[in-house]
């Protein structure tokens, strides 16, 4: 083994107790200021390999273990994880349950105080941590939970940072975050990786951030590795990867299937390649595009919001005169930054909140004279956090729980929990409390639970948020099909990938305003609305602009499919 | 991970505890609800985390008195050992005796006839005892008569509370969940609280004529709370705690 | 000294305008509010509960802390107050002093004599209600003093310059986060509740009941979660409940007014317990 190899971990097998066996035979070995990206799908145990690097598995988490882990030489089943801890640093995916202080000056200083060091020196690391993520002195009095998403994240960071750690594992950190939080979050780990040399174990599904910075890819499924290798080599299997739930880099995947010698892993790299396929191709005057859906625009309206504003109590304006309208049969994207109002327009919609002004029609009444079990018949609500809306101590009881309010007999609730749970995929799990199911699972309960009432509009907030590729897709199929069956589907979500391919029509809201509403592909054109809104253009688009501003010729496509048919078939036409 | 339990769990009885007061009030004696669903949180507490759970009470009690109560920090915290008491009672009972609670539910529909009984029982108990001690002692019959007759009648009522307990699931669990964590916690808890309130504190917030009323009051709302929601509580989350590894056998660990 | 958002202030939203008395040690603020309630033992007459609300308004004007913060008890004392004069006038046995007023409701002709209840208004009652009702009003001041000048840090930190175990500090702090973590669930579990056709706020005191019982459960669940999670991240920082502090980041120490508030209060107190008349 190397000398300086940091991390060691050699046939490492862990079963939680009265649960199955999530990690089976992992072998990995690190060396000192490596950025190792770990992905894989959902459930393949990626967090649990995390806790088992920093000693909280097998000591505080009961359950089977197997192998070696050793970490800065620290025997992980040995060693205390408080003193594992001192080299080890591990930043979770949702900051908020990190925070325990109410000052983010204090939250930085609360694991400085136990190293035996001087006011002056950890005043010293504050500053310094702070500075390294980006973030200045003005933040340390100000409550971590006003922050943003990402300055939240950040200071996260800085916190474990200046514990100067060997090792820093990051799980997920920007699931949560819009793409100018992603930004900051990874340009913050590049400066302590620069600054540092300290070793990046980072678990994410944003394979195209993985790409650019990590030197190393490790793919885990089902609780073994299944491909290790450099970013060009692992992800430029791009069948097996998506066939198992991992989205490939756009660009990783237009150069693998353009037949380039090595797969380029970022936007620079591939540019001028592909420029010179296009020259030798003269493509030109290129048709290309694909065609979006149109509007149901015959269809009638079954949600409408007139001159809608609404202020919450202490003044802030969230929404400010938006009139919208919804149709049968529509599947709709909202989208739009951190509070620009979207969550605010959904509990609007169904009647959570009153608006200040304006009204609210529902199939053509005003949602003010009606009774609230037969609002959820109408209109149902997914929450982000699937957690808020469980009550029941099982996955039948939760489906049963709406349908029993409104009266069904017992029969009927039966069968339609069957049928539901069926087409979740939950039907295995009947039995079983939800707060045993993975994050996955109980968001689909959630869903489940909210379908149950076959409501004709049906929202749901950030759907996919932390899952999987394969997961997400599927989950978009789901109500996509429920759309079909005559319903309107409203979505709340960041991912611009997913929206291009199931949606017909997204409104972009910003500042308590709706900026655009119309087809997904004709808005995305437009850099102010991008801008303003903070919209994540998927990778391909972003590579299209350059080549459309240095030809000069039009090349409207957003996918690495509609890139590659462009380009495949202007070589047709050209062999001809 | 029990400190970060006993913490977050006495700040989710006083966030129960400032909501239930202003939507269930008892108009007279601030932070007293007239059906106090915090208990519901603590009492379960206690029997799950033994001496955590009392404290969560306590804790959340002590600040519920500063807001919104508004009594003084000495005030409150004489007062806040009224909850203290009401976890401490049942999970005495449940260590002292090495029962391994177990809610599980075989008759479901014992509980609400035990809430019922109880409920009913504690009622007329309380009634009858109160008119003895204010007017009977003084004026002997009717009163007298009558608290013979309620205490009789309530007693009676309390106990086939208790016995229909026995069929709800496992006995010893329900037997003594009815007895310690209903009947003895609302009634010792009701008492100092009530004495803290009007008889012994540094000052009563209120005057001492008003004990029996406020004492009343809180048993038999506090009776209500937990053989309603204490008792779906303890069914609900008891399997989750377990396997959670958050409930402790001991008192602290 | 640092300002940081007063406990009422996150509560109510209410922030405190700065003041003399706000930048005193969290120590001084505690202790002024523990000795007032100590000297509001000894107000058993007018004078030393006029002595003593006047004493605590004086430290409320002090410390700037704004009227609007006393709305919210208003209900409070009304009921209370209510509730005082209807004890004092309807359930004395034995009504001391001068009767100004007597109807009786109910008379039973009992073994040991005949039993009267109704309302009878003495001038000791009243007098006694009114120092029952001012005393009220000087509870209510007290805490509003102590909750509106103190901050959730000032309280940690100040029990940190004790040297109270870094273990009590760290549990008082989640204590606070929890608050705020669990007010923002509650609300919406609230909201996902009414779109589940449940209306905690609505309907029959039945239905108020059984919505409160269903927003229970997702609440504990959120709770052991978060404990879960929490645990974790203070864990794998280093932080664990055997850990001893070797530095104390923030070093507050007492200024010429604290001694001056502390002695004042002092003197309020010995004061009060001549009058009252120890």
């Amino acid at each position: 083994m190397p000398r300086n190899t940091i991390v060691e971990v050699e046939g490492l097998k862990w079963k939680y107790n009265e649960g199955k066996e999530v990690l089976k035979g992992v072998d990995l070995f690190i060396e000192k200021g490596e950025f190792i990206g770990l992905t894989g799908p959902s459930g393949a145990g990626k967090t649990t390999l995390v806790l088992a690097l920093t000693g909280v598995i097998p000591q505080r988490i009961p359950g089977d273990l197997d192998g070696t882990v050793k970490i800065c030489g620290f025997d992980t089943r040995l060693t205390e994880v408080s003193k594992i801890a001192r080299k080890v640093g591990v930043v979770f995916e949702d900051p908020e349950t990190q925070f325990v202080m109410s000052t983010v000056e204090d939250e930085m200083v609360l694991g400085l105080e136990t190293r035996n060091l001087d006011p002056s020196e950890i005043r010293e690391r504050v500053s310094w941590a702070l500075e390294l993520v980006g973030l200045d002195k003005s933040f340390l009095s100000r409550s971590p939970l006003e922050l943003s998403g990402g300055e939240k994240q950040r200071v996260a960071i800085a916190s474990v940072v200046a514990l100067e750690p060997d090792v820093l594992i990051l799980d997920e950190p920007t699931s949560d975050l819009d793409p100018i939080g992603k930004g900051e979050v990874f340009a913050s780990i590049e400066n302590l990786r620069k600054e540092l040399n300290t070793t990046i174990i980072m678990v994410e599904h944003e394979t195209e951030k993985l790409a650019e910075y990590s030197d190393r890819i490790v793919v885990l499924r089902d609780g073994k590795i299944e491909l290790e290798g450099d970013p060009s080599h692992v992800f430029s299997r791009i069948d097996f990867l998506k066939k198992i739930g991992v989205k490939p880099p756009e660009v990783v995947e237009i150069t693998t299937r353009l037949g380039f010698n090595l797969p380029a892993l970022t936007i620079e790299e591939a540019l001028p390649e592909i420029l010179n396929i296009m020259k030798k191709q003269s493509v030109k005057n290129i048709q290309a595009g694909k065609s979006e859906v149109e509007y149901v625009e015959d269809k009638e309206v079954v949600l409408s919001m007139k001159k809608v504003k609404y202020i919450y109590p202490g003044g802030i304006e969230a929404l400010k005169d938006v009139s919208v309208s919804f149709r049968r049969g529509e599947f709709v994207a909202v989208v739009g930054p951190n509070g620009s109002g979207k969550t605010t327009l959904a509990k609007l919609a169904c009647g959570v909140l009153k608006p200040t002004w304006g009204t609210v029609l529902l199939a053509g009444r005003d949602i003010k004279t009606m009774r609230r079990s037969e609002l959820v018949q109408k209109i149902g609500y997914v929450f982000q956090n699937p957690d808020h809306q469980l009550f029941c101590q099982s996955v039948r009881e939760e489906i049963a729980f709406g349908l029993r309010i409104i009266g069904l007999p017992e029969e009927q609730i039966q069968r339609k929990v069957e049928d539901i749970s069926k087409l979740l995929g939950i039907n295995n799990l009947l039995d079983e409390h939800p707060f045993f199911l993975s994050k996955g699972e109980r968001r689909r309960l959630a869903l489940a639970s909210v379908i149950a009432l076959e409501p004709d509009v049906l929202i749901v907030d950030e759907p996919t948020t932390g899952q999987d590729y394969k997961l997400c897709n599927e989950l978009m199929e789901l109500l996509d099909e429920y759309r079909r069956r005559g319903k309107t589907v409203i979505v709340i979500s960041h991912s611009i990938p997913l929206i291009l391919k199931h949606v017909d029509r997204m409104i972009v809201m910003y500042n308590g305003r709706i900026l655009a509403d119309g087809k997904p592909r004709k808005i995305l054109e437009n850099e102010n609305i991008i801008e303003k809104a903070r919209l994540e253009i998927p990778q391909t688009r972003i590579l299209t602009k350059k080549i459309e501003k240095i030809t000069g010729f039009p090349l409207p496509v957003y996918t690495p499919g509609e890139l590659l048919e462009v380009l495949s078939t202007s070589s047709v036409k050209n062999s001809v | 991970m029990h400190v970060v339990s006993f913490a977050l769990a006495t700040a989710v009885s006083y966030v129960l505890g400032v909501v239930s007061s202003l939507i269930f009030p008892v108009l007279g004696a601030p932070g007293v609800s007239a059906l106090y669903v915090a208990a519901a949180i603590y009492v379960p507490l206690g029997i799950w985390m033994g001496l955590w759970g009392a404290l969560a009470g306590f804790i959340s009690c002590f600040f519920l008195g500063l807001w919104p109560s508004g009594y003084t920090p000495i005030q409150a915290f004489v007062w806040a050992l009224a909850d203290f008491i009401e976890a401490l009672i049942p999970a005495l009972f449940f260590k002292l005796l090495k029962i391994d609670p177990d809610f599980t539910l075989k008759k479901p529909k014992y509980t609400k006839l035990m809430a019922v009984l109880i409920v009913f029982g504690a009622l007329l108990l309380l009634l009858g005892v109160g008119v003895q001690v204010t007017l009977g002692q003084a004026f002997g019959e009717p009163f007298t008569t009558f608290y013979v007759y309620t205490v009789y009648i309530g007693s009676l009522l309390a106990a086939l509370g208790i016995i229909v307990s026995i069929f709800i699931g496992d006995p010893k669990t329900w037997v003594t969940y009815a007895i310690s964590g209903i009947l003895l916690a609302s009634l010792f808890s009701g008492l100092w609280g009530a004495g803290s309130l009007t008889l012994w504190n540094f000052p009563p917030p209120a005057p001492p004529e008003a004990f029996y009323v406020i004492f009343t009051g809180w048993v038999i709302g506090d009776i209500i709370v937990l053989a309603t929601v204490g008792t779906a509580m303890l069914v609900t989350l008891t399997p989750l705690i377990k396997r959670t590894g958050l409930y402790v056998k001991g008192w602290w660990s | 000294m640092r300002t940081t958002r007063s406990i009422l202030h996150e509560m109510l939203g209410i922030p405190p305008r700065d003041s003399i008395y706000l930048r005193l040690h969290p120590l001084t603020k505690i202790s002024v509010a523990f000795l007032l309630s100590i000297a509001l033992i000894f107000a058993t007459n007018i004078a030393t509960v006029i002595l003593l609300l006047v004493a605590v308004t004086v430290f409320l004007l002090l410390a700037k802390i704004p009227l609007g913060t006393l709305q919210k008890y208003i209900v409070v004392i009304i009921s209370i107050s209510s509730f005082i004069i209807l004890a004092i006038f309807l359930l004395s046995p034995s009504p001391e002093g001068n009767i100004i007023y007597k109807k009786i409701f109910v008379s039973v002709k009992a073994e040991k004599g005949t039993w009267e209840w109704g309302l009878i208004i003495t001038d000791k009652g009243v007098e006694k209600a009114i120092i029952f009702i001012s005393r009220i009003l000087v509870m209510v001041l007290t805490a509003t003093l102590l909750l509106g000048s103190l901050s959730d840090w000032e309280v940690i930190w100040g029990l940190r310059s004790l040297r109270v175990p870094y273990v009590v500090s760290l549990a008082i702090a989640l204590f606070f986060r929890g608050i705020a973590l669990f007010l923002k669930d509650f609300q919406v579990i609230r909201e996902s509740m009414m779109v589940r056709g449940l209306d905690i706020e609505k309907g029959s005191l039945f239905l108020k009941f059984k919505a409160y019982i269903y927003s229970l459960t997702p609440l504990i669940v959120l709770m052991i979660r978060k404990s879960q999670e929490i645990s974790l991240a203070l864990e794998t920082r280093g932080i664990s409940l055997k850990e001893k502090t070797s530095t104390l980041y923030y070093k507050m120490s007492f200024t010429k007014n604290d001694f001056l508030v502390i002695l004042s209060t002092l003197a309020i107190l010995i004061f009060a317990a001549f009058i009252g008349g120890v």
